[in-house]
């Protein structure tokens, strides 16, 4: 990859247009109101222009924005943008030529943009009369010149979806019919022609393949699959267009491109169609109404990318190159040359639309398992044999290793390489993520190498909605832990077509190979809600347990709820109702001898937020764990954490009676249906980012009125006594103490996340993505909320540090150094063998995995540790010991003789 | 013209005085009704209702309109029921929205507690009821523990609420954080400027070493090269 450029994450960095010239590109984005241009030789961006609007944020909101560019065909170096109001020209070679603001009306919409040689067109709507004016400005200054109306009979969102501009031509479809409008482009002819061409069934899309002053090429494709191209000349000295249809037969899949090229005698038209692993082209020259030389060309894809989505030809210095876009997100550019088609790139694209992340350990060796082995068994006699069988197995498999590596040397080093690598290490540090894309790609990334170790896709997949994201429930079905069983892992995604149908696919994370027995398409009911069970069923697996739609839970595969959930803890599920904002929670019952495998929920709590609108809910990570239950004071009391396993977080945005808007934070406790914590903030705007975790939580938002993003963090305390040391009961009578700071952070927030062990021992970093791409690492007890501000010595004693209002971050602690991450959306951490060690992986445009040390490395030796001197120091001890041992016996016998 | 102008302005103070009017009786006089349910029946009936006022108190006493006669309280005792929970249904309405929210806890708490419970109603910004928490004041509960208490031939309802209105979320404190920074600032100059000695009365600490060296050293030299000095002196 030679150079790339990062556009912004909000509406300025979403591309409207882009128009390629020879050198450099110019880009249009923001719904119309950014020009800039890019040189392709280096990535540099030439220039920025920005649309200059006197009414910037009136109805910015309410209203979806509108955009129209064109080139004009001219004049090539003039590009002409509409956006909703506001009609602007810009040269490629960055001058804003002028910018005029149309006069808005209610029922006036700006619609088409066409240009001529002199005027650029405007085709607007007025939904009163039902008439289309068209208003013609110079094309020199933008003055009014004048305006003209016809009748028109499509309303606006129609006009939008179902009509496409090309030269002075407005093409519209209309049901079996395509209506050609010609727009007159001089003041003397005033005549409107409109002529139509009959489809066989209802047109679904026009395609604009070629457009020049002088010819033009359209797709139309119907309904039933057919896909007819027409070619358009225009008549000499008139404004008039004369079409005929291109003979072409065409399959219902396949797409079309067309190039053009100064060396070609025509223009080449290229067909393309996807079919299982193969691509089929066929690269016609097109005549008058008939095409020639048809060549056809097949090339192998290395795995299954699905439909064509995307397809540009062209052709660069007689090298025929065509660029594809496939339904998994695959980048393709394919070389067409006399010998066949050649695929010369391929990148998963796919992998920067992650929406799930999960990790697996890596199985264990051999001889790992062995010593497993050897300590099973039952009674005195079976596991001295077992002991005594395995350590000989370990004995001849040693000494057929030693043979191998005499006689054989580095014969499969890389089959050995490779092996070594799905082996678990001494600390468990290396893993395998199992990542989900929204496009429906499931990738298997080894940890050690960033290398991807299989992918699969599924072609009918959807995410499901999760308040205002998408997300894909992704499940450890048998963890890493059974040595005699093969990890597995559950997708849990919608079809694209039928939205109510949920497809369930298990797959080893190692390989990716299904699980045929654990994999459906089909269930019987409306998934509503998805979560694992609480207890491994058959061989270890944990089954999968589906809310549907008539409050009913279900186990897939269908085994008793008994073995599913625990009998003696009652189970508690929480659904969130969208429509009346309300979150509504179940309990669930289950009797010992009970067989059934789906049974009703009972309702026992319910929560709702009017005028509010929740936007979003956090939970904790799975993998949080407590190592104290409290903390110690400067004056050795302690202070006892208030740790409640049944708390979510939930975000609301709204509008108070002042009409100030706000954000409220609410930490609800999802057995009893009460609020643990709620913090309102004023003049504050989502998104909010949330870590929760032990007995605190930290969130960041953006105060509108400071204009800086602030960090919040509240600590739940029961007290200087225990209400019960033992378990924890969102019964018990517990009111927590809540302590809260805010801090000013110095960087906008991206993703939060914190650091994860395995016995929570070490004590935890917050880790932030930054829109600079920066990926921090920041102690948390910088966002200690008992941060005091006047240090006392007790406070000290304690380690507490004085309260600042900014958190400062040291350039140190950014953990990705200047190998920048862009537009990071979350970020995954998992616990390590090692108590010290976390493992962090931020995804989002770019991925980017390493392992932090919150603490420091406590557990481990330095890297620079000097082995030689511990050595040979212990031999001097050992063999100094011997020596002053004889020379005190030595001495002892004389003491004794005289 | 004048005139008309004067019109014109006391017409928009109007029209401003009953818009800030109807704001703020849509905002805080708007009292919320509270209707409280519960299953013991087997089904939710009402056993309490209460008009409450935002923002002028935040602890009620709830008044029962019922009382569990002992054959019902006897009959809940009997955990065999296929739903061992009290359910509290709190249905509120503000002007035109009503809704309700709801909480469990183990039926026998309440047995335990005879009735006797806290309810906490979470009210929102905007004066909804978001939630609702009941609490006995213990967490766990065994059936000797309800057998020892008194028989009585019917029990009362004896909660009482409180409200809990959102807190304001807390602000980055610059202000205070800078007045200590001045405060700091202040004192350092102070303790500056009241040190006006002379030169030797502030740094006679570092000064008497010095002395005492050259002191004892020229005593030194002084034995030790007497004669030779003497010598110097004698021609």
């Amino acid at each position: 990859m030679r150079w790339r450029k990062v556009f912004e994450t909000n509406e300025y960095g979403k591309i409207d247009r882009i128009i390629w010239y020879d050198q450099e590109s110019v880009i249009i984005s923001g719904q119309g109101r950014r020009a800039r241009s890019l040189r392709y030789a280096d990535g540099l961006e030439v220039w920025q222009l920005a649309a200059t609007t006197t009414n910037t944020n009136s109805n910015q909101d309410t209203v979806a924005k509108h955009c129209q560019v064109i080139k004009n065909r001219y004049d090539p170096g003039t590009i002409h943008i509409l956006s909703d109001d506001l009609l602007w020209s810009v040269s490629s070679y960055g001058e804003m030529l002028w910018s005029i603001e149309i006069p808005i009306k209610s029922t006036l919409k700006n619609l088409f943009l066409l240009s001529t040689s002199q005027y650029v067109i405007v085709g607007s709507l007025d939904s009163n009369s039902n008439q289309l004016q068209v208003t013609y400005y110079s094309k020199q200054d933008g003055q009014q010149a004048f305006s003209s109306s016809l009748p028109w009979s499509f309303n606006a969102k129609d006009s939008l979806n179902k009509c496409s501009t090309m030269n002075n031509l407005i093409l519209c479809s209309n049901n079996d019919e395509l209506s050609i409008i010609t727009i007159p482009t001089t003041t003397d002819d005033t005549n409107v022609k409109t002529r139509h061409i009959k489809a066989s069934s209802k047109i679904e899309q026009i395609r604009i393949l070629y457009e020049s002053t002088t010819r033009s090429v359209i797709l139309i494709k119907s309904d039933n699959g057919e896909t007819k191209i027409y070619q358009f000349n225009k008549k000499e000295s008139t404004s008039e267009w004369d079409f005929n249809e291109l003979n072409i037969q065409m399959k219902s899949n396949s797409f079309i491109s067309i190039a053009t090229d100064k060396n070609l005698a025509g223009q080449q038209i290229l067909e393309a169609s996807a079919n299982d692993q193969k691509l089929n082209f066929h690269v016609s020259t097109i005549n008058e109404q008939t095409l020639t030389n048809t060549r056809s060309y097949s090339v192998e894809l290395p795995e299954n990318m699905g439909e064509i989505e995307y397809l540009a030809y062209s052709v660069v210095k007689n090298t025929q190159l065509v660029t594809l876009r496939m339904q998994d997100g695959s980048l393709l550019v394919i070389k067409l040359a006399d010998n066949g088609a050649e695929l010369i790139l391929h990148r998963d694209e796919a992998l920067s639309s992650i929406i799930s992340v999960e990790t697996f350990d890596l199985s264990l060796s051999i001889t790992q398992m062995r010593i497993e082995e050897e300590f099973g068994g039952t009674g005195m006699f079976s596991m001295f044999t077992k002991r005594i069988s395995s350590q000989v197995s370990q004995l001849i498999s040693f000494f057929l290793r030693l043979m191998d590596l005499f006689t054989h040397g580095n014969r499969n080093r890389d089959y050995l390489d490779k092996q070594a690598a799905l082996v678990r290490d001494e600390f468990n540090l290396n893993k395998i993520l199992i990542v989900v894309t929204s496009v429906g790609k499931v990738f298997g990334i080894l940890t050690q190498s960033g290398g991807i170790l299989w992918k699969n896709f599924f072609p009918n997949f959807a995410p499901f909605e999760h308040f205002n994201a998408v997300h894909v429930p992704l499940f450890h079905i048998r963890s890493a832990a059974h040595y005699t069983h093969e990890p597995l892992a559950s997708i849990v995604y919608r079809d694209r077509n039928s939205l109510h149908d949920t497809h369930i696919r298990t797959f080893n994370p190692y390989t990716g190979d299904l699980e045929n027995n654990l994999t459906t398409s089909s269930l019987p009911y409306h998934v509503k809600r998805v979560f694992l069970s609480t207890q491994a069923v058959d061989e270890f697996c944990k089954v999968l347990l589906f809310v549907d739609t008539n409050n009913k839970i279900h186990t897939y595969p269908p085994v008793p709820l008994s073995r599913a959930l625990s009998t003696t803890i009652p189970t508690y599920i929480y659904l969130f109702d969208k429509s009346e904002q309300a979150f509504v929670g179940y309990y669930l019952s289950i009797d010992e001898n009970d067989q059934k495998t789906s049974t009703n929920l009972k309702e026992v709590w319910r929560v709702s937020f009017q005028n509010e609108e929740v936007i979003n809910i956090h939970t904790r990570l799975s993998s949080d764990r407590v190592h104290s239950a409290g903390i110690v004071l400067g004056d050795r009391s302690v202070l006892y954490k208030y740790t409640n396993p049944n708390l979510i977080a939930v975000v609301t945005e709204g509008i108070d009676y002042q009409k100030v808007p706000f954000v409220n934070i609410y930490l609800l406790d999802t057995v009893t249906g009460s609020l643990k914590l709620s913090h309102t903030h004023k003049r504050v705007k989502s998104p909010v980012h949330i870590v929760l975790s032990e007995n605190w939580i930290v969130y960041t938002y953006y105060n509108q009125r400071y204009r800086r993003y602030e960090a919040v963090s509240s600590s739940l305390f029961e007290g200087e006594a225990q209400y019960n040391y033992s378990t924890f009961s969102s019964f018990d009578p517990i009111e927590p103490v809540i302590q809260s700071k805010a801090y000013i952070l110095p960087y906008g927030v991206n993703a939060i996340q914190v650091t994860t062990t395995e016995k929570g021992i070490t004590s935890r970093d917050i880790i932030m993505a930054t829109p600079n791409g920066m990926l921090i690492e920041i102690p948390w007890i910088l966002f200690d909320p008992r941060r005091p501000l006047d240090l006392t010595p007790m406070d000290r004693e304690e380690g507490l540090i004085m309260y600042t209002p900014e958190i400062m971050v040291n350039f140190e602690s950014v953990i990705n150094y200047y190998k920048y991450v862009y537009n990071i959306r979350g970020i995954h951490t998992v616990a390590t063998g090692l108590e010290s060690t976390s493992i962090v992986f931020a995804y989002g445009l770019d991925l980017f995995f390493t392992r932090v040390f919150p603490s420091r490395i406590f557990d481990q030796l330095k890297d620079d540790f000097d082995f030689m001197i511990i050595g040979w120091s212990t031999v001097a001890f050992v063999v100094g010991s011997f020596v002053a041992k004889r020379f005190a016996s030595i001495h002892q016998t004389k003491k004794a003789w005289k | 013209m004048f005139e008309q102008n004067k019109l014109l302005v006391v017409l928009l103070v109007l029209i401003v005085q009953l818009q800030l009017i109807l704001t703020f009786d849509d905002a805080n006089s708007g009292s919320v009704s509270l209707n409280f349910e519960d299953n013991i029946d087997g089904k939710f009936s009402s056993f309490s209702k209460l008009n409450i006022h935002l923002s002028s108190q935040t602890n009620f006493d709830l008044t029962p309109s019922r009382t569990i006669p002992l054959s019902q309280y006897e009959r809940l005792i009997d955990f065999k029921s296929d739903y061992p929970y009290y359910t509290l249904k709190v249905h509120f309405k503000r002007g035109a929205t009503q809704d309700y929210v709801m909480t469990s806890v183990p039926m026998c708490l309440v047995l335990q507690a005879q009735f006797q419970y806290t309810v906490t109603l979470f009210v929102s910004e905007n004066g909804y009821i978001v939630g609702v928490q009941v609490t006995t004041g213990n967490s766990t509960c065994t059936l000797s523990n309800i057998n020892q208490i008194e028989q009585k031939t019917e029990y009362n309802y004896k909660a009482t609420m409180r409200l809990q209105l959102n807190d304001a979320g807390p602000q980055p404190d610059t202000q205070r954080f800078l007045e200590k920074l001045k405060r700091q600032q202040e004192a350092k100059i102070n303790s500056q400027d009241a040190d006006n000695r002379p030169f030797i009365l502030k740094y006679w600490k570092y000064l008497l070493p010095i002395v005492v060296i050259v002191v004892l050293q020229s005593a030194f030299t002084n034995e030790g090269g007497a004669p030779a000095a003497g010598g110097g002196g004698g021609t």
